[in-house]
């Protein structure tokens, strides 16, 4: 799987390298978010291209209007893909890696589908991030193909199991097809809505081929997808929701640091982030994730580079009340969590019903909550007992509460706390409840134009309650000093 | 001069049979989703299953499981009106072979032989979300199960019987999609338990099914169900319980 290991890295840097068009897409919606921004929550507008951007003079009518994907779904185009998602993987291992696994055939199979699943031991990044960007990658084999968000979720739940009975001779891992199918529904219809974003059917030349490589990095299906359409080379209407009602991208830069309770003297390094806030979560909620946030962040002075990696997008959602003074909402919310460093391993997929609200305090200033009651569907944390577990972390399910608050200036957060609370049961791994606490604090402030400085404080307790083994209690504080450029210009609204 | 055939009780039931059975799916998928009126599902199926996890009884440990698919029985009945249903379901099976068993004090190890047998039954209410118009739905559910083990275990000096059963809550999750016409495949898992019967125990399941008359789908599923169980009154614990396997059914739906 190190094809997929380096793939999600190029992916991810992709992702960062891909804020700088994104932003230029969204410098003009900047007085629309500047003057909305006021209000609390500000109302949708209709997203208008900068000058430069619109549609190019010498592309006619007709193909200006012409409709690329899709008119009907591309059951074809999606089944090859998904092939190759699986085939391009498997002879990899079968014929660079020589990866034993990965000799399959009629006999494998069989005994695949007659012992069934059983809970596998590859390491964390593989099991909760390889695997869910792989699960990404068939998603978007549907989504790039006409598929809505849930039909492509289909894709993604089946592609995932058949790999699991048939791509290697090992049993089918049920963490896997969970992780790859869940994981891959977030990571893939981020990654798909962030490259309709970069992707500009009306560009040409030199700015239209960096589109199109920058998407492809994004969104590999999708590009694919183009490829086999023709759609790369040919100029035509972009699609009527490539861009949200706003959207903000931050790179942030500085400097790290991550302790282990006094257990030792920690580690320094730099940090590299990028968020991207798409949608407003408190309005945009007609189709899944039509908002949702995005984030990664890069750790320097650590064996794992990709540190952490978030998403969190709304399924359903509704207006509970709407009045100049507050805004109270309900969403139906997927997680996609993932924090890998030297001191913790964490994460998995969970839903939640986030109640989330806005106060407007006076025409500059406002406060935002959120209050959600989340289920974890699939989550793993660090285990000290990796010798009898034959992994380095548990797998398991449970529950928790998420709390959260912010103090907005002109729509744009200046101060954020959040508070999580999960309590997993162990299903593979040693027995036990472990609690997991998150206290995450956040301020950032505008310095000069789209500069600032921004800070984080982040302490992780862990508290392991094992059956069969001494408890564990962990304390692991994380502090990060950057600098942030705001690459959209835009507010949070 | 040609008699009107004169057809008997049962060949005017097996005609209306066929005539059901025999009628176009076309509305079939109308009457899964959101009937306004009272409409029912019943759903047996072969389980080809099998069972594994690791025991322990009071001072002895062992690992039962079989590899091997069972055959076995799982069933379910839906009644629902308009978006709300009552599910009820109800699975059965079981193993027996020969397992090391791991004894505190001088006895060792030792050869044993076991039988072990799993009944779970079901009852949940569940309401659905979403628009009827679209081609997928959500259902949420919550309800009881009832659990029981059944583990005889034999050594040269007699056999052990243990019986233990239990009710926990359950709550989860079921998603719908169609596929077509003919095509339909569902998603759906529970978590139960938490300290109320099992320690935990989680499901999940896939179903893939076909259409194959106005009332009658074939179906092909998936079902994974894990359980952490533990009785100190008896000793008895078992860990990563697992019963999973491969369902075969004819989907009837009124």
């Amino acid at each position: 799987m190190s094809g997929l290991r380096h793939g999600t890295l190029v992916a991810a840097l992709a992702l960062a390298v891909a804020a700088a068009p994104l932003a230029g897409q969204d410098a003009g919606a900047k007085k629309a978010n500047d003057a909305a921004a006021r209000e609390t929550p500000a109302p949708i507008t209709a997203w208008t291209p900068p000058p430069g951007l619109g549609p190019l003079t010498d592309v006619s009518d007709a193909q200006a209007n012409e409709p690329f994907c899709c008119d009907s779904r591309e059951l074809g185009v999606t089944l090859i893909e998904i092939g190759a998602a699986m085939v391009i993987p498997w002879y990899f291992n079968r014929h660079v890696s020589d990866d034993s696994t990965a000799v399959i055939g009629p006999d494998t199979w069989w005994a695949n589908v007659e012992e069934g699943f059983e809970w596998d031991h590859d390491n964390f990044k593989t099991n909760m991030f390889a695997h869910p960007y792989h699960g990404g990658l068939y998603f978007n084999a549907g989504r790039s193909n006409g598929y809505n968000f849930w039909e492509s979720a289909a894709w993604a739940w089946g592609g995932s199991f058949l790999w699991e009975m048939f791509g290697e001779n090992n049993r089918g891992a049920i963490n896997d097809w969970l992780a790859t199918a869940v994981g891959g529904i977030a990571i893939g219809e981020a990654l798909h809505r962030a490259s309709v974003t970069v992707w500009d059917n009306e560009a040409t030349g030199t700015e239209r081929a960096l589109r199109e490589i920058g998407g492809f990095f994004i969104n590999p299906m999708g590009g694919a997808s183009r490829l086999f359409r023709g759609e790369m080379s040919r100029t035509g209407a972009n699609p009527d929701d490539r861009f949200p009602a706003s959207v903000r991208t931050n790179l942030n830069g500085g400097f790290r640091h991550v302790g282990d309770a006094g257990a030792d003297p920690g580690t320094d390094g730099w940090v590299g982030q990028f968020e991207l806030d798409y949608g407003n979560p408190l309005r945009d909620f007609e189709n899944p994730f039509d908002a949702f946030t995005f984030r990664v962040q890069l750790n320097g002075g650590e064996d794992e580079r990709i540190g952490l990696f978030q998403i969190r997008g709304g399924l359903w959602g509704t207006e509970l009340r709407d009045s100049p003074q507050v805004r109270h909402t309900f969403r139906l919310e997927q997680l996609f969590h993932y924090i890998n460093n030297r001191t913790t391993e964490t994460g998995g997929s969970a839903v939640a019903a986030s109640f989330n609200s806005h106060w407007s305090l006076s025409d500059t200033w406002g406060v935002g909550t959120r209050v959600a009651p989340t289920a974890l569907l699939l989550w793993g944390v660090a285990s000290e007992y990796a010798d009898f577990t034959r992994r380095t972390y548990d797998f398991g399910t449970g529950f928790g509460l998420i709390l959260g608050s912010d103090l907005r200036m002109n729509g744009t957060r200046i101060v954020g706390v959040d508070w999580a609370s999960l309590v997993q049961k162990n299903l593979s791994g040693a027995s036990g409840t472990v609690w997991q606490h998150y206290l995450i604090t956040r301020a950032s402030y505008p310095i000069v134009g789209r500069f600032g400085i921004g800070g984080e404080y982040w302490l992780f307790i862990r508290d392991s309650n094992y059956t069969d083994f001494p408890d564990v209690y962990r304390r692991h504080p994380e502090v990060l000093l950057y600098l942030t450029w705001d690459t959209s210009e835009g507010r949070f609204r | 001069m040609v008699t009107p055939a004169r057809y008997g009780p049962a060949a005017r039931w097996a005609v209306l049979a066929a005539a059901i059975l025999l009628g176009a799916p076309a509305d079939a998928a109308a009457q899964d989703r959101g009937n306004p009126d009272w409409h029912y599902v019943v759903h047996p199926t072969l389980w080809f299953s099998n069972v594994d996890g690791e025991v322990t009884l009071d001072e002895a440990e062992l690992v039962v499981g079989d590899s091997t698919l069972q055959a076995a029985f799982y069933g379910s009945v839906e009644v629902g009106k308009g978006r709300w249903r009552g599910i009820g379901t109800f699975r059965t099976t079981g193993i027996s072979g020969t397992t090391e068993v791991e004894l505190d004090g001088p006895l060792g190890d030792v050869m044993a032989d076991y039988d072990f047998d799993l009944t779970v039954a079901e009852l949940f209410a569940a309401v659905e979300f979403g628009s009827f118009e679209t081609n997928h739905a959500f259902e949420f559910l919550g309800g009881l199960r009832y659990v029981r083990h059944a583990l005889d275990v034999g050594v040269d000096i007699g056999t052990q019987v243990t019986r233990e059963d239990w009710i926990e809550p359950v709550a989860g999750a079921r998603y719908y999609a169609e596929m077509g016409r003919l095509f339909w495949a569902t998603i759906d898992g529970n978590i139960g338990g938490f300290g109320i019967g099992s320690d935990i125990s989680w499901v999940v399941a896939g179903t893939l099914g076909v259409r194959i008359t106005r009332h009658i789908d074939a179906t092909l599923a998936m079902r994974y169900y894990q359980t952490e169980f533990h009785d100190d009154a008896t000793g008895y614990r078992i860990q990563e319980g697992v019963s999973q396997g491969w369902h075969i059914g004819l989907r009837w739906k009124g």
